[in-house]
C-alpha cells in the first residue's frame, strides 16, 4: 500500500513538472512582451528596457527556465508583477473560496445527482426516467454563463430574494456567529454561495445522473444481482447492498476527475458571480500577463489534480474488494 | 433619436453647464443645490468597478481602475471640475508659471494624512523624489522626466523646476498624489500596494486585490465631507453582472453598462444611464512602413469608404462624437473647423484608381478587441466598407500585450484598431506626441508633427501651444494617418437617488457626490 503510494507520488512530481515546463514554454513563447502592460502608456525604450532587466525578461531563455526550476525547488513561487504579493500568498487567499464553492455545489447537486440517477434506472422508460432525463438533458445543454445570468435575474433583480454576485462571510465568520448563537453570517453566506454553487453544479448534475443510470442498469443485468435474488434479498437490499457500491466506482472516477478540474478554477462562474476564487484570479492574471501568478497557479491546479485523483485511486481499494486483493 | 439620447452630456452641455455653474456661483447657488435636494446621508455606498484593481499604491501602477479607488483615499494638487472639466486648484490654493521653467503653488495649511502626518510642501517634494524613483520603478516615472525637482519655498509653498517650461505639468497633477513621507519610506512596496495611506475624503477599511476595496469617511477630512459614510467597490468584470447588480440594488454606481442594457437601466425604476463624452478617441491606424498604406491617396480613400456616423449609430447608440483628427472635443488644441471626412465611396473608389489601385487590393486589420466598445464588431464593420471600394480585408484579433507590442515595434496592421485616453491628461501632447511621427503607439511617419510636439513643448504659453496643436490637427486631417472614427463615452449605471455624473477623466470621485431625496 505504501509503496503504491510513494509510486503514486513519484508520478505525480513528474506531472507537476510537465505542466509547470508546459506553461513556462506557452506564456515565454507566445508573442507579445508582457513589459508593455506594466510600464504605462507612454512610456519610453528605456524604462521598457529598464523592467524587462528588472524581471529577467532578457535573458536568454534556458537561464529564466533555470532560473524558475531552481526557484520553484527552493519553494519561491515569485511576486506578481501587478499585485506586488508574493504569489504562494495570493493562491492561498483564492484556494479557499474556491474549495467553499465547489464543495457546496458539490454537497448540493451530486446527492440529488445519484439519487435520481437510481430512480430512473429502477424505473426505466416510465415518466419517472423521463422526467430525470430531461433534468439531465436540460443541466449538460445549458451553459453556465447563461444559466447563472438567467438566476441572477430571477432572483436578484426580479424577486430580490438573494444577492446578486459577491463572497457573503467566510465559515470562520460563520462559525463564530453560530457559537454566539447568531444565524445572520449562516444567512448571509448561504445567500451568497447558492446561486453560484447551483450554477457550478448542474452540468456535473447532469452528468453524474446519467452516469448512475448507465451503471445500474449495467449491474442490473449481472449474474450477482440474479444470485441475490435467488437467495432471497429484498429488493432494496440487492440495489444498496450490491448494484449501488458496484456501479459507483465509475461515478467516483468520474466525480473526482470533475471536482478536480472545479477546484482548477470554476472560471465562467467565479466571473459572473465575481466569486473571489482561483479561476478569477487566473484569468485576470492571464490577461494581463503576470507571468509567475500564472505558472504559479498552473502549478497548484495541477498539484490538486493529481492528489484528488490520487485520492479516488485510493478510495476504489475501499469500494472494490478485488482491487485490494490484486 | 436624440429624446432616446436624453443622458448623453456632449461637449456643448459640458461648456452649456459650465456657463450656468459660473452664473448661479454668482447668486451663490452652485449647480450642486440646484440640482440635488438635501437628501441626508448614504451609510453604505456600492460602487461596481469595471476591470480588475490589483494594487492601489499609486506609484506602482498605472490602470484606470487603480487610480479611480485611489482618487477616493488620495488628494491631489489640482483636479478636473465636475461640470467644465477644467482643471482647479484642489490641494493646491494657487499655482502659476513663473518663469525660467519653473511652477509655483501654495497648498491649504493644516492638512493631514490619515495616519497624523502632515501634508506639507516637505511631503509634495518626498511625493515627487518617489514618483522618480528607480526603486520604486513608477510607470509614470518617465511622465515626469522633465520634472527635475521640487524646491521648497516655506511649509505651505514650493516650486516644481523642470528641464524646460514643461506645459503640460498642471495636466499631470490630478493623478499625482501626495504621499505622507515617513509612512511610505518604513514600509515595502508589497506593503504598501495593499495598504495605502493618503489624505483624502476616505480612509481605506479593507483591500482585497481584484476583489473589493472598501473604504470610510475621513471624519478628520480637511475639505468638505462627503455624505457617504462607507463605500463598497466590487470588481465585477462580467458585463451583465454588473448591470444585473445594478438593477437588483447592489450597487448605486456602475461603471461601463454595454449599450444593450441602456435602455433596460433607463426603465427599471430607481435607475438611470449616465453617459458623457470622454477623452478616448477610437481610431484605425495605418502603418506607413507596410504599402500601400504609405500612400496618402490610399489612406484618403479609406476614410472616404468608412461611414463612421453608421458604426457611431448602431454600436455606440450615437452615444460617440465623430473625429475629424486627432484631438477629443474635450482637449485644447481640437479645432472646430475640421470637418469629419464625408462617407463617398465613390470618391474613394477614385482616389483608389489615382493611386494606381483600380481594382482594390487586399490587407490585414489587427484588433484587440477589448480596447474599445464593440471592439469586434467595429472592426468587422470597416472591413465591411473597405470591402465595398474593393480593399480586401482579412481580420486579426490579437491580445493586448501581442497587440500592443505589434504597435510599438511598428509591425501592427497594416490597419490596426485601437483606442487612446491619452493618459486623462486632457493635453494635446498626450495624443499627438505619443501617436504620431516618433511616438511610442505611433506607426507612422510624419516630421512635420514631430516639429510641432517639439514647439508646443516649447513654451507654456496655453494660447500659443492650442495654434500649434490646431496645426498639427489640420496636417493630421490632410495626411490621413488614421480612418477617424468617434470620441468613445464614459458610460455609467446610477441609481436615481444618487445626484452625480459620469466625467470625461473616467475617475468616480466621491467627495462631491449628493443623495437626492
Amino acid at each position: 500500500m505504501l509503496l503504491y503510494i510513494a509510486r503514486r507520488l513519484a508520478h505525480a512530481i513528474i506531472v507537476v513538472w510537465g505542466a509547470a515546463t508546459l506553461v513556462f514554454a506557452i506564456l515565454n513563447l507566445a508573442p507579445g512582451d508582457p513589459a508593455v502592460n506594466l510600464v504605462g502608456e507612454n512610456a519610453t525604450e528605456e524604462k521598457f528596457e529598464m523592467v524587462r532587466q528588472a524581471l529577467g525578461l532578457n535573458l536568454p531563455l534556458h537561464e529564466r527556465y533555470l532560473n524558475y526550476l531552481g526557484d520553484l525547488l527552493r519553494g519561491d513561487l515569485g511576486v506578481s508583477w501587478f499585485v506586488g504579493q508574493p504569489v504562494f500568498d495570493l493562491l492561498m487567499d483564492r484556494l479557499p473560496s474556491t474549495i467553499e464553492l465547489t464543495i457546496v455545489a458539490a454537497l448540493l447537486c451530486l446527492p440529488f445527482a445519484i439519487v435520481l440517477g437510481v430512480v430512473s434506472a429502477l424505473f426505466r422508460r416510465t415518466f419517472v426516467d423521463f422526467a430525470a432525463n430531461f433534468v439531465a438533458l436540460f443541466g449538460i445543454s445549458t451553459p453556465n454563463f447563461w444559466l447563472g445570468v438567467m438566476l441572477i435575474l430571477l432572483f436578484a433583480v426580479n424577486l430580490h430574494w438573494l444577492p446578486s454576485m459577491g463572497r457573503g462571510p467566510g465559515p470562520g465568520d460563520v462559525l463564530a456567529g453560530l457559537a454566539a448563537g447568531d444565524v445572520a453570517a449562516l444567512q448571509a453566506w448561504a445567500s451568497h454561495i447558492i446561486l453560484p454553487a447551483f450554477t457550478l453544479g448542474t452540468f456535473l448534475m447532469a452528468l453524474v445522473t446519467r452516469l448512475t443510470r448507465t451503471d445500474i442498469l449495467e449491474n442490473l443485468n449481472k449474474p450477482y444481482v440474479k444470485v441475490a435474488r435467488a437467495k432471497g434479498m429484498s429488493p432494496t437490499g440487492v440495489i444498496t447492498r450490491h448494484v449501488l457500491p458496484n456501479s459507483m466506482i465509475s461515478v467516483v472516477t468520474f466525480i473526482g476527475l470533475e471536482v478536480g478540474a472545479l477546484l482548477g478554477g470554476a472560471v465562467v462562474t467565479e466571473s459572473i458571480f465575481a466569486w473571489p476564487g482561483l479561476g478569477r484570479l487566473m484569468i485576470d492574471s492571464i490577461m494581463r500577463r503576470d507571468f509567475p501568478v500564472i505558472q504559479g497557479g498552473v502549478l497548484l491546479v495541477s498539484f490538486i489534480f493529481v492528489f484528488v485523483n490520487l485520492l479516488v485511486d485510493l478510495l476504489y481499494l475501499w469500494l472494490d474488494p478485488r482491487i485490494r486483493l490484486r | 433619436m436624440r429624446q432616446k439620447l436624453n443622458f448623453l452630456t456632449t461637449r456643448r452641455d459640458v461648456l452649456r453647464y459650465g456657463a450656468a455653474a459660473s452664473s448661479l456661483a454668482a447668486t451663490g447657488l452652485g449647480p450642486a443645490s440646484v440640482l440635488a435636494q438635501e437628501g441626508g446621508e448614504f451609510d453604505e455606498f456600492k460602487i461596481g468597478i469595471w476591470s480588475g484593481v490589483p494594487n492601489l499604491d499609486p506609484e506602482q501602477n498605472s490602470i484606470r481602475t487603480c487610480i479611480v479607488c485611489q482618487n477616493w483615499i488620495f488628494d491631489p494638487l489640482l483636479f478636473r471640475d465636475k461640470d467644465t472639466n477644467e482643471l482647479k486648484p484642489y490641494l493646491a490654493t494657487e499655482y502659476s508659471y513663473v518663469g525660467d521653467n519653473r511652477w509655483r503653488f501654495k497648498i491649504h495649511e493644516g492638512v493631514m494624512f490619515h495616519n497624523g502626518e502632515p501634508l506639507d510642501a516637505a511631503a509634495v517634494k518626498f511625493s515627487l523624489e518617489r514618483r522618480k524613483s528607480d526603486k520604486v520603478g513608477s510607470p509614470f516615472q518617465t511622465t515626469f522626466a522633465d520634472v527635475l525637482d521640487c524646491e521648497i519655498i516655506d511649509d505651505t509653498t514650493f516650486e516644481f523646476v523642470c528641464a524646460n517650461p514643461f506645459p503640460m505639468m498642471p495636466a499631470y497633477l490630478p493623478t499625482f498624489s501626495i504621499m505622507p513621507p515617513k509612512y511610505y519610506s518604513e514600509h515595502d512596496l508589497s506593503y504598501l500596494a495593499l495598504n495605502p495611506v493618503g489624505s483624502g475624503p476616505f480612509k481605506l477599511v479593507e483591500f482585497r486585490p481584484d476583489d473589493v476595496v472598501r473604504v470610510e469617511r475621513n471624519e478628520d477630512y480637511w475639505g468638505e465631507k462627503p455624505v457617504i459614510k462607507r463605500v463598497t467597490a466590487t470588481i465585477v468584470q462580467e458585463d451583465a453582472t454588473r448591470v444585473a447588480s445594478l438593477l437588483a440594488g447592489d450597487f448605486n454606481i456602475t461603471g461601463r453598462p454595454v449599450m444593450e442594457d441602456f435602455d433596460r437601466i433607463d426603465a427599471n425604476p430607481g435607475t438611470r444611464v449616465s453617459a458623457t463624452i470622454g477623452n478616448r478617441v477610437v481610431f484605425a491606424g495605418f502603418n506607413f512602413d507596410m504599402p500601400p498604406f504609405d500612400n496618402k491617396l490610399v489612406r484618403q480613400a479609406a476614410n472616404y469608404a468608412v461611414d463612421a456616423a453608421i458604426i457611431n449609430e448602431v454600436y455606440l447608440r450615437s452615444t460617440g462624437e465623430l473625429m475629424a483628427s486627432a484631438l477629443p472635443s474635450t482637449v485644447p488644441g481640437y479645432d472646430p473647423a475640421i470637418e469629419p471626412y464625408a462617407y463617398d465611396p465613390d470618391k474613394a473608389k477614385a482616389l483608389l484608381a489615382e493611386a494606381g489601385f483600380p481594382d482594390g487590393f487586399e490587407t490585414t486589420i489587427e484588433v484587440h478587441p477589448g480596447w474599445l466598445i464593440a471592439g469586434m464588431e467595429v472592426t468587422q464593420a470597416i472591413a465591411n466598407f473597405l470591402k465595398e471600394v474593393g480593399i480586401k480585408v482579412n481580420l486579426v484579433v490579437s491580445d493586448a500585450g501581442t497587440m500592443a507590442a505589434h504597435i510599438n515595434d511598428r509591425t501592427a496592421g497594416p490597419i490596426y484598431v485601437q483606442s487612446w485616453g491619452g493618459n486623462s491628461t486632457f493635453d494635446a501632447d498626450s495624443y499627438i506626441q505619443v501617436l504620431f511621427d516618433e511616438g511610442s503607439w505611433s506607426c507612422n511617419h510624419m516630421p512635420e508633427i514631430g516639429a510641432l510636439v517639439q514647439a508646443g513643448r516649447a513654451t507654456a504659453d496655453q494660447a500659443e501651444r492650442i495654434k500649434v496643436y490646431q496645426e498639427a490637427c489640420r496636417i493630421i486631417h490632410e495626411e490621413a494617418p488614421w480612418i477617424f472614427l468617434y470620441l468613445q463615452p464614459n458610460t455609467y449605471g446610477v441609481t436615481t437617488d444618487t445626484d452625480w455624473e459620469g466625467r470625461p477623466d473616467e475617475m468616480i470621485p466621491l467627495y462631491y457626490l449628493k443623495k437626492i431625496a
